[in-house]
């Protein structure tokens, strides 16, 4: 017969793996045997937010937050549930009141710095992610956070981080998203397809990076080729354009109204162009699949 | 980093209740600009800063170039309607497309100046608000302002 505790192990190795199921029925067990352990509300938490459910996994946090006002863990999957629904200042108050309590924790730092990142504090989120990076280097949300904060910046050495993250471990998961989200903001948008393509066979679920693989592949068909410039300069580069063509017109009509009629022509097809086939690729894209 | 500093960085940056809207795209931005032109721009431009909480940065910015814009819709209306001697540039289709450009380097540079928080929108997933409402409003007030400096420079013509 195992032990109530053991069985709280086996519960949080079963939801690391996804078995949700087999978890609520043998945490239910372990929670009979010993109802006041904060851990059985804890795990009931965990289960709860990845089931979606994000009120049941409040009111479990807040009851095993009751019981035991230090605990690391539960202070950590209370912040997660605020900052899912986007409850910022609450889920603020409560990294704070973490941090205060576990002041060398990089974790804590790193999310606070995710937290301040989401709200648009670019500046503090740079002081956090470098006190996070101080306090353990090799820490992988520290660096995650590191690089996030150097593309948003623009730093130029991101990128060099970038690579030593991948040339260390080519196979985590996290790095591979990271790499795929600096390529994008390169805009190499061929590499970004390719790095995106091998994290959609690892998890075809996902919907965002779907939808974010078919804009890309829209980038790369030959079909998109003349409107790559707009891609590249985006609105900047549309802005542009119209100057140009208003002044190029204008100067086109002072020497042969012709010359002009059929310059105006050729911007009006331009336009209509880069109106009329991304809806339509998009969707061919879409029917054909992304992943060759 | 000094104890100091540390406590100066776990000070709340936000506000309970305060909810954070994101802010309007940069095509709902351009589209405004080429058919609102430069106050419709302004106003647009204003609610992000809003949004942001930079307005105050942000307000003597907008106020120099409201002020530029409105300098420039006097000049021309004084001009158009004095005499028949007007030069070529004083033609309204030069106006609109002049204050298309001045709106456009507006919004560039406001664009710029709060880079950092589109690119965060970018890698954070979340969507711009409609647009709509706010656009069209923003343009209505600027057909309207425009009008209104229009008919009072003729009016102190005549």
């Amino acid at each position: 017969m195992s032990t109530t505790a053991e069985s709280f192990d086996s519960v949080a190795r079963l939801i690391e793996i996804g078995r949700l199921g087999d978890a609520k029925r043998l945490l239910g067990q372990a929670i009979a045997h010993e109802p006041e352990n904060p851990r059985g509300e804890l795990l009931a938490g965990h289960i709860a937010l990845l089931e979606g459910n994000t009120a049941a996994a409040e009111t479990y946090a807040s009851a095993a937050l009751a019981r035991d006002p230090h605990n690391l863990a539960t202070g950590e999957l209370l912040y997660e549930i605020l900052a899912q629904q986007k409850r910022w200042a609450e889920a603020e108050r409560i990294v704070i009141e973490l941090i205060r309590a576990h002041p060398t924790d990089a974790d804590l730092f790193a999310s606070y710095c995710h937290l301040m990142l989401c709200t648009l504090h670019v500046d503090k989120a740079s002081e956090l992610s470098k006190e996070a990076l101080r306090l353990d280097p090799q820490n992988d949300r520290a660096r995650l956070m590191g690089v996030l904060v150097g593309l948003v910046r623009g730093d130029a050495s991101t990128q060099y981080q970038v690579e030593k993250l991948v040339s260390e471990d080519p196979e985590s998961r996290w790095v591979v998203t990271l790499l795929f989200t600096s390529l994008v903001d390169q805009k190499r948008f061929e590499e970004a397809l390719r790095v995106g393509q091998q994290l959609l066979r690892a998890n075809p679920n996902n919907t965002a990076l779907t939808e974010a693989l078919v804009e890309l592949r829209m980038q790369t068909h030959w079909i998109a080729a003349p409107a790559r410039p707009l891609a590249r300069w985006g609105w900047f580069g549309a802005a542009a354009l119209w100057v140009l063509a208003l002044v190029t017109i204008r100067l086109a009509s002072a020497l042969q109204s012709t010359v002009a009629l059929w310059l105006a022509g050729a911007y009006l097809a331009y336009c209509l162009y880069t109106w009329i086939y991304p809806p339509l690729l998009r969707r061919w894209i879409r029917h054909r699949g992304i992943v060759p | 980093m000094t104890n100091d500093d540390l406590e100066q960085l776990l000070q709340p940056s936000l506000k309970e209740g305060q909810r954070l809207v994101p802010l309007y795209s940069i095509r709902a931005g351009f589209f405004t600009a080429f058919f609102g032109g430069v106050f419709a721009t302004l106003i647009l431009n204003g609610l992000n800063s809003w949004r942001l909480g930079r307005f105050g940065r942000d307000v003597w910015f907008y106020l120099g170039a409201g002020v530029l814009w409105t300098a420039v819709l006097l000049w021309f209306s004084n001009t158009l309607f004095q005499g028949s001697q007007a030069p070529w540039i004083v033609n309204p289709r030069v106006l609109r497309n002049a204050g298309r450009v001045l709106a456009l380097i507006i919004l560039g540079r406001t664009y710029l100046s709060q880079r950092d928080a589109y690119k965060v929108q970018d890698f954070v997933g979340d969507d711009p608000p409609n647009p709509w409402p706010a656009a069209l409003g923003a343009i209505a007030i600027s057909i309207g302002l425009t009008g209104l400096i229009v008919a009072l420079a003729t009016r102190s013509l005549g």
